[in-house]
């Protein structure tokens, strides 16, 4: 498992180059990316669901995010895409893709179907760290 | 009214570069709308997708003024240049300078390109990694790295001359996936499935996607919509690619 770790923290740290990440935010970028992978390994067999596995996961990598970019002064979406790398339904959209031009359908139709799936788990835990950002913020503009 | 005009140029300006670098439409409309306060805007309506920003400011004195900026090239994440967009944006609410100067600094930060060694370097570190996440033996991602290199030399070489993404995605996507086919018939202990998701890790807008579901989450629905067609459109002409390659070459 450690080894499998550690090629997902490289893996990020790969893409934060692609991404052109400043150079000294690449390393708590790729830790973030690490992290959410073992927060999904961890949690793999222990949520049945697997959409909102991905949910819960998706939130943390936001959360971290967040956190990481209030430390760091800059935009959150610097640490988020990062922490998202190993998560990412690339290689499903890409097999989905691939059983459309071979006429395979039915592995077309699970892999698409998978795609959206993890997108969406992910957008959603993303979405949902955000919306309680939004309630924390207008708390405290108004007293609450 | 010479000056309201620039005001405008220079919030498109910073629209653009900020669409561009790959910023999510909030942080885009977010940023141009505290702009154009800071430039004593009374109002400020902005309409922003991946193409097109239309921007309309209501100004102190009553003017009224509307502007397009229609965008041609497709954007590619650069956050050097979106950290450096960001501090820009709340220096100059802090403390406004003129609409020159903006544009001025602008053009500065637009001109600086992320350093060719740091994408091969990115290339090959990702097509390695990915090769062996996905379980692939050490010689299968050393070779993954080798068309890492390629796909990075056809990115910076080759890409600029077709002005259409979607071909260069399936030439790339052929040419890659022929070496790797290609290799494997001389060398056939090495897993051709694992080399080919380490390269195609490199090539396919996955990031993207999950990004353009969360625009549509957040509300900014048709902007989310073009970010998700563009990125499907990506992979699908990926999977023509190296598609054709097995297709060709392939068992």
């Amino acid at each position: 498992m450690v080894g499998n770790l550690l090629t997902a923290l490289f893996s990020t740290a790969g893409y934060c180059l692609l991404m052109n990440v400043p150079v000294k935010k690449i390393i708590p970028a790729s830790v973030g990316g690490m992290l959410s992978w073992l927060l999904y390994l961890l949690l793999k067999d222990r949520v049945q669901s697997v959409f909102y596995l991905l949910v819960l996961v998706g939130a943390f990598a936001a959360t971290y995010s967040e956190i990481a970019a209030k430390i760091a002064k800059t935009p959150a979406t610097l640490f988020l895409l990062p922490a998202l790398i190993p998560l990412v339904p690339g290689g499903s959209a890409y097999y989905a893709m691939l059983g459309l031009v071979q006429s395979r359908f039915a592995d077309m139709r699970h892999y698409a179907l998978l795609t959206g799936q993890w997108a969406v788990g992910l957008a959603a835990g993303i979405c949902a760290v955000a919306v309680i950002r939004q309630i924390g913020q207008y708390m405290q503009k108004h007293g609450g | 009214m010479e000056a309201h005009d620039q005001i405008l140029h220079g919030l498109l300006d910073m629209g653009q570069m900020l669409l561009l670098c790959g910023a999510e439409i909030n942080r885009v409309e977010d940023t141009m709308t505290r702009l154009g306060r800071a430039y004593g805007a009374k109002k400020v309506d902005i309409f922003a997708i991946t193409s097109d920003i239309v921007l309309t400011i209501l100004f102190e004195d009553g003017v009224e003024l509307t502007q397009t900026r229609r965008i041609n090239k497709a954007s590619s994440f650069d956050f050097v240049k979106l950290e450096r967009l960001n501090a820009l944006s709340r220096r100059i609410c802090t403390e406004p300078v003129s609409a020159a100067e903006f544009r001025a600094e602008l053009k500065k930060i637009d001109r600086e390109k992320p350093k060719v060694q740091t994408l091969y370097l990115g290339s090959v570190v990702t097509a390695l990694s990915f090769t062996l996440f996905f379980g692939g033996s050490w010689a299968d991602s050393i070779l993954a790295a080798f068309v890492g290199v390629m796909v990075c030399f056809m990115q910076q070489q080759v890409q600029p001359v077709f002005r259409n993404a979607a071909f260069f995605q399936v030439l790339v996507g052929f040419v890659s996936g022929s070496f790797i086919w290609f290799v494997w018939r001389r060398v056939p202990a090495l897993d051709v499935d694992k080399i080919s998701i380490g390269v195609i890790m490199l090539l396919i807008p996955g990031a993207a996607l999950t990004n353009a579901v969360r625009d549509m989450l957040v509300g900014h629905t048709v902007s989310g919509l073009l970010r998700m067609v563009e990125s499907l459109l990506l992979a699908l002409m990926l999977a023509i690619g190296f598609g054709s390659a097995i297709y060709l070459f392939g068992v």
